[in-house]
């Protein structure tokens, strides 16, 4: 995080919410330029909704550096109803004994969520590639690897996973076998 | 009235529907004691699934799991003190302390009990309720759907991302916004086509039907919370003690129904409103039964009547939350989101259709919540109170892959379109840095649920008034929905403002 130390001192925020904020900005953005294509309310909707949604990326990039009136709205109100349901920091998982696991993998330490997003990304192109069918063994095979999962455990989530699989195919009539390949 | 209740039993008296209730329901609980998994990714993953299934089957699938979560979630409270949801948070206080002190199956009795009460009363409730919101619903005409459409996003907004207002609608705009991409609802032009037409042979790729919300459900519930939950030590706990008598606590239940009753009502009354939830409700209830016992002294340490409260309080709140979702589509949580997902999936449009044409499948599915409340007891008694410690023996890094492989299957399920796998994967990873720096992903998934609605009913509004926006201040509702949102979007900030003002 060292080479973006300048950029959080600017902005005082973390890099990734800089760029969780900067992702917001992009496709607003783009939203915004390319509603201007389309005429009449089709055009006009998208083009409201998105402003607004780059004028409040925008504001919460720069929040900072609002000057006050405009810092108020940004900052955080003095008590709303006390409760949310989705904040990290209120979840007792949050607070309970965390594993800061690693893993080396071909000689990259990775964490754990690494590895997680890593694989899913791959799964998700071996899925397209070859099949949701052949690509779910393979990533399950793989996730029990990286993560040391028990040889038995592994292999009955597998053949589980994979019988599962055959029946939506057969039942459901999902076609799960089918790749861009094959 | 009576005919359309006994069409709607004979509906829920069905074989496959009360298998459908009871599999819905032990796949909650499982879901639901799983800390960090929950009832709203169990539904986001199964809704996929249940296309080849009917609505009324698929529906009460979902309702059933999202009921039988809220009471799972108390297990892991209760036995190992992490609650399974936050919705069960409160059920610690004391739940944890009688399970150290040798009485889980006391606890466990408890809360099986106060859930099914407190569930199965309110549903109860709900079916009287039907008859009046009927006209309410029908009172409200495409201005007023499309300002309490408004409201709803501000105010889940605004309530889950509490550090600031802007970063809450932020979220819930950018969920509006993303759903612009693709055909328009209100006329047959195709917006952001992004590549050229000349590109046919990756047209399939294009995003020509815009995301599919559901996939964005899938992507911000399913791959976000594994990546919140991967760091979390595989298997939670080894081995539980669980002692004492299960039907000592049904008996505690029914010596306080007073008790029973007010958490109940303050469970349905937070649950109506969009954005609070269980776990507000469950905290609520709580801290009203600490104010009003005459002996508090003994809450935290094991008191019975602080699993009572707490845990009557968070399944009633099902009851409320299922009002503005069935009467006008818009969903107060992410649990009722999914359930919208499930209606729209199957062609079943929430608002006056429910109350008129559809109203036997509306009893239906409350009957079929009632009757998930007695199963609830039934399995909390005499399965969860031998079996229940075997879910705290579940190894999360197991976990992950079963979700992602249903995740995955799900969202290419849902239109045999590669780009609703894409959509998984990047909707969980904005659904993980959102939740980390306190943007509501809540707030994005129910603006992403009801950009439709907000679109179709904006136009509508705009042709019946020739575009002039006075259309929404000329009458006293769409004045009151005005107002309202004007109170709640900018009330925390003007209102210390406006009181120091008059001290002064």
């Amino acid at each position: 995080m060292g080479r973006f130390a300048r950029l959080e001192a600017f902005f005082g925020i973390d890099t990734e919410e800089i760029g969780l904020l900067l992702f917001f900005i992009v496709v607003s953005t783009y939203l915004l330029v390319g509603s201007l294509a389309y005429s009449g309310f089709v055009g006009r909707y998208p083009r409201v909704f998105s402003a607004v949604v780059l004028v409040c990326a925008v504001l919460c990039l720069f929040r900072q550096r609002l000057p006050e009136p405009l810092a108020t709205i940004t900052s955080e109100p003095p008590d709303l109803v006390g409760f949310d349901e989705d904040e990290a920091e209120d979840d007792p998982l949050e607070q309970r004994a965390r594993s800061a696991e690693t893993r080396t993998v071909f000689g990259v330490t990775l964490s754990k969520r690494a590895i997680v997003t890593l694989t899913v990304a791959g799964y998700m192109i071996a899925s397209v590639l070859v099949g949701i069918l052949v690509a779910t063994p393979l990533y399950v095979l793989a996730w029990g690897y990286l993560v040391n999962i028990d040889r038995n455990r592994l292999i009955a989530v597998t053949v589980g996973t994979t019988i599962v699989l055959f029946g939506f195919m057969e039942f459901a009539g999902i076609n799960v076998d089918i790749g861009v390949l094959f | 009235m009576v005919s359309t209740i006994v069409e709607s039993l004979g509906m829920v008296a069905q074989p496959e529907i009360i298998a459908f209730i009871l599999l819905g329901l032990i796949a909650g609980i499982i879901f639901g004691a799983l800390p960090g998994v929950g009832g709203v990714l169990g539904m986001a993953i199964v809704l996929p699934l249940t296309i080849p299934l009917g609505g009324l089957e698929a529906n009460i699938l979902l309702v059933a799991i999202y009921s039988g979560a809220y009471y799972g979630a108390s297990i892991a409270a209760i036995l190992i003190n992490v609650p399974g949801t936050a919705a069960a948070a409160a059920t610690t206080f004391d739940g944890y302390p009688m399970t150290q002190q040798g009485d889980a199956r006391r606890a466990l009795g408890i809360s099986a009990a106060a859930s099914a009460i407190g569930g199965g009363l309110t549903m109860l409730v709900l079916v009287a309720l039907v008859p009046y919101l009927a006209p309410i619903v029908l009172a409200f005409g495409a201005p007023q759907i499309f300002l309490l459409a408004l409201f709803g996003i501000v105010m889940i907004g605004v309530i889950a991302s509490r550090q600031s207002l802007i970063k809450g609608v932020l979220s819930g705009m950018f969920g509006v916004v993303i759903m612009t991409i693709g055909i328009s609802p209100v006329g047959p032009q195709v917006r952001y086509q992004f590549l050229p037409e000349s590109a046919e042979a990756i047209q399939p790729m294009m995003l020509f039907d815009g995301f599919d919300f559901i996939a964005i459900l899938i992507g911000m519930f399913a791959l976000g919370e594994m990546l919140r939950i991967a760091t979390i030590r595989g298997q939670l706990v080894e081995e539980i003690n669980v002692q004492g008598s299960i039907f000592a606590g049904v008996y505690d239940v029914f010596r306080h129904p007073l008790l029973t009753l007010k958490s109940a009502a303050i469970g349905m009354g937070v649950g109506s409103i969009p954005g609070v939830g269980g776990s507000a409700a469950n905290f609520f209830s709580y801290s009203e039964a600490l104010r009003s016992a005459k002996d508090a002294m003994s809450f935290g340490q094991g008191d019975p009547r602080g699993v009572i409260s707490a845990e009557a309080s968070n399944n009633a709140t099902i009851a409320g939350s299922l009002i503005p979702v069935l009467s006008f589509g818009i969903p107060g949580s992410a649990g009722t989101a999914v359930l919208l997902g499930g209606f729209i999936l199957h062609g079943i449009q929430p608002g006056p259709e429910l109350f008129g044409e559809e109203i036997a499948f509306t009893y239906a599915l409350i009957f079929s919540l009632i009757l998930g409340n007695i199963f609830i007891m039934l399995i909390g008694l005499f399965v969860i109170s031998k079996h229940g410690p075997l879910l705290g023996r579940v190894d999360i890094d197991l976990l992950i892959p079963i979700v992602m492989a249903f995740a995955v299957t799900g969202a290419y399920a849902l239109r045999s379109n590669w780009l609703d796998v894409a959509t998984v994967f990047i909707f969980g990873i904005l659904a993980f840095y959102m939740v980390k720096y306190g943007y509501s992903v809540i707030a994005l998934v129910i603006g992403a649920v009801l950009a439709e609605i907000i679109e179709t009913n904006l136009n509508r509004s705009m042709s019946l008034s020739e575009g002039s926006l006075l259309i929404f201040f000329d009458d006293p509702l769409s004045l009151f929905l005005v107002a309202a949102l004007l109170v709640f979007a900018l009330g925390p900030y003007l209102g210390p403002k406006l009181k120091q003002r008059f001290d002064v």
